[in-house]
């Protein structure tokens, strides 16, 4: 019998995060529409939210893997029939080595991000060293504004 | 229920499949890897260099499909290759998965700083994306063909008594360089076609003759090691090409020089290590008269040769063991049951054709010389 208070609050913080992300992009829909998308309690929200689905993929795939047990596929292969024979050394380098690399790579991808959030929104322009002053009016408030979707602002 | 194909056409149909996946993994994905090997050497400037990327810029994401339609079509198809060769060449994976991991993010991270470190660092990546993977799949190969060390247990249990370092023989080595040149080649005829008219060119020519030359040299010496070397392995049991999945009932010695066998049961396999050698003299003259089809056709009927050759040679084989023959899996003995293939085979012929449509399309839209000045104008380029 698997741990039955983990596979409840699992999937319950996993789809409960699902149905605030509908409600999330509804709302980021109706403010989009009504050209409000600046509203700053809204974007606060969206910052938060932003390990929201990564939270609800970890709790799913721990509903599901845990929730399984003892069976790699119910009723007809036990986990450990079904375990590779792969050595728990292999199985250390590839922990080690993807964390490191994938941390490192993580580590570039925020000082990315850190450097275009200074730059502020439509900075892109600036990032390949162009003018494009003559083409691009200067933003306004009309109706003809290109909108930044909620992320990129 | 009864099935329109029998399960031995099946089967058949599957191990052919496999082949087509392999195959335009290496011709589209192959050029890119080759591109991304050949970077720092045919690029000197960071215009040429971001030219060069961008030849590639458009298609090498797409191309990745059927790196990933290959593993699938194994998963589902040849579950006991898929078990005993992911299990087996663990690290061997880890290591081209590493590779190509540096490659999408040294795609999109390295024109975004303009520092001259930063951006070589990751021009390096490229390279390491590029050829790694083209090396240890060559490798792969290579040990495909010499066995594997695996054994399957009572229980069907696969169990890999090799290492890291056992993969890397004399001959897995020149399959790996094999595969190395062959896929350079492919990128150099690739650059040829793309890359603006110029001094990248001119050097993409010169590194594609060399490249060009050790493929022949590197097949051919393929080919005396398969013919007089301790390599190859032989059913001496009775086949059953609609028995039941089992790869104990198949009874398999070691016998070197068996993988010469088809060729005399069935001459017109010849024909694949023909077009093999052909393809790539046909690419080399390309080079040589700077017609750029002529190369790139010339190195994509090479790379269908010489992949074909592996597949035509090893049938019925797709994984022999080398230190238990017995537990060798073929073409009739290791793939899903009768109706997992139809069911397969069924999305297959909706799919696939799906995936060639909207492949064409997009090279077809996005055809043309890449620029040394078109980035600096238009942000959708690396």
């Amino acid at each position: 019998m698997p741990n039955v208070p983990v596979m409840f609050w699992s999937f319950r913080i996993m789809a409960g995060i699902g149905f605030l992300m509908i409600g999330l992009f509804a709302t980021a829909f109706v403010l989009c529409t009504l050209r409000k998308h600046e509203t700053r309690w809204f974007l606060w929200l969206a910052v938060f939210a932003i390990p929201l689905p990564w939270i609800s993929t970890e709790l799913g795939w721990i509903l599901a893997e845990v929730g399984r047990q003892p069976w790699a596929v119910e009723g007809v292969l036990p986990t450990f029939l079904g375990a590779s024979s792969l050595s728990v050394s292999q199985l250390w380098a590839t922990i080690i080595g993807f964390t490191v690399l994938y941390g490192a790579l993580a580590v570039v991808e925020v000082g990315l991000i850190l450097k275009t959030i200074k730059k502020g929104p439509f900075a892109e322009i600036d990032l390949f060293g162009l003018d494009l002053a003559p083409e691009t009016p200067e933003p306004t408030d009309g109706p003809d504004r290109p909108l930044p979707t909620p992320a990129a602002a | 229920m009864e099935l329109p194909l029998d399960y031995a056409t099946l089967r058949l149909i599957w191990w052919g499949l496999l082949g087509v996946l392999l195959i335009a993994f290496a011709l589209t994905d192959g050029f890119d890897l080759g591109v991304g090997a050949l970077l720092p050497f045919v690029a000197k400037t960071d215009e040429e260099r971001r030219m060069v990327i961008n030849t590639v810029g458009a298609t090498w994401e797409g191309n990745q499909v059927w790196f990933i339609l290959g593993g699938g079509a194994i998963f589902a198809a040849w579950p006991f290759v898929y078990a005993v060769s992911f299990s087996g060449f663990y690290l061997a994976m880890f290591l081209v998965l590493s590779a190509l991991i540096l490659r999408p993010v040294a795609f999109k991270y390295r024109s975004k700083r303009p520092d001259k470190r930063w951006r070589s660092f990751w021009d390096w990546a490229l390279f390491i994306g590029g050829f790694v993977p083209a090396l240890v799949f060559g490798v792969a190969v290579g040990n495909v063909l010499l066995g594997a060390p695996f054994r399957l247990d009572g229980d069907l249990r696969s169990f890999y008594e090799g290492s890291l370092l056992g993969l890397f023989t004399p001959f897995s080595l020149l399959c790996g360089l094999l595969s190395v040149a062959m896929l350079v080649l492919h990128g150099a005829a690739w650059l040829g076609l793309k890359a603006e008219r110029g001094a990248v060119q001119a050097r993409a020519r010169t590194y594609g003759t060399i490249a060009g030359l050790a493929s022949l040299a590197l097949f051919i010496g393929g080919g005396l090691f398969v013919a007089f070397g301790d390599l190859g392995f032989r059913i001496v049991s009775l086949i059953d090409p609609s028995g039941m999945s089992n790869p104990l009932r198949t009874a398999v010695v070691a016998a070197p020089g068996a993988w010469l066998d088809n060729y005399t049961t069935a001459p017109w396999t010849i024909a694949a290590p023909v077009l093999g050698l052909l393809g790539t003299v046909v690419a080399l003259a390309g080079l040589w008269r700077r017609s750029e089809p002529m190369a790139f056709g010339g190195s994509s009927l090479g790379t269908v040769g010489i992949i074909s050759t592996v597949g035509l040679s090893m049938f019925p084989f797709i994984l022999p063991s080398s230190i238990d023959p017995g537990s060798s899996l073929t073409v009739w003995n290791a793939s899903s049951t009768h109706l997992t293939l139809f069911i397969m085979l069924g999305v297959t012929i909706v799919f696939l054709p799906l995936i060639l449509i909207y492949t064409s399309w997009v090279y077809r839209v996005l055809w043309g010389r890449a620029s040394s000045t078109e980035f600096k104008t238009n942000p959708d380029l690396y």
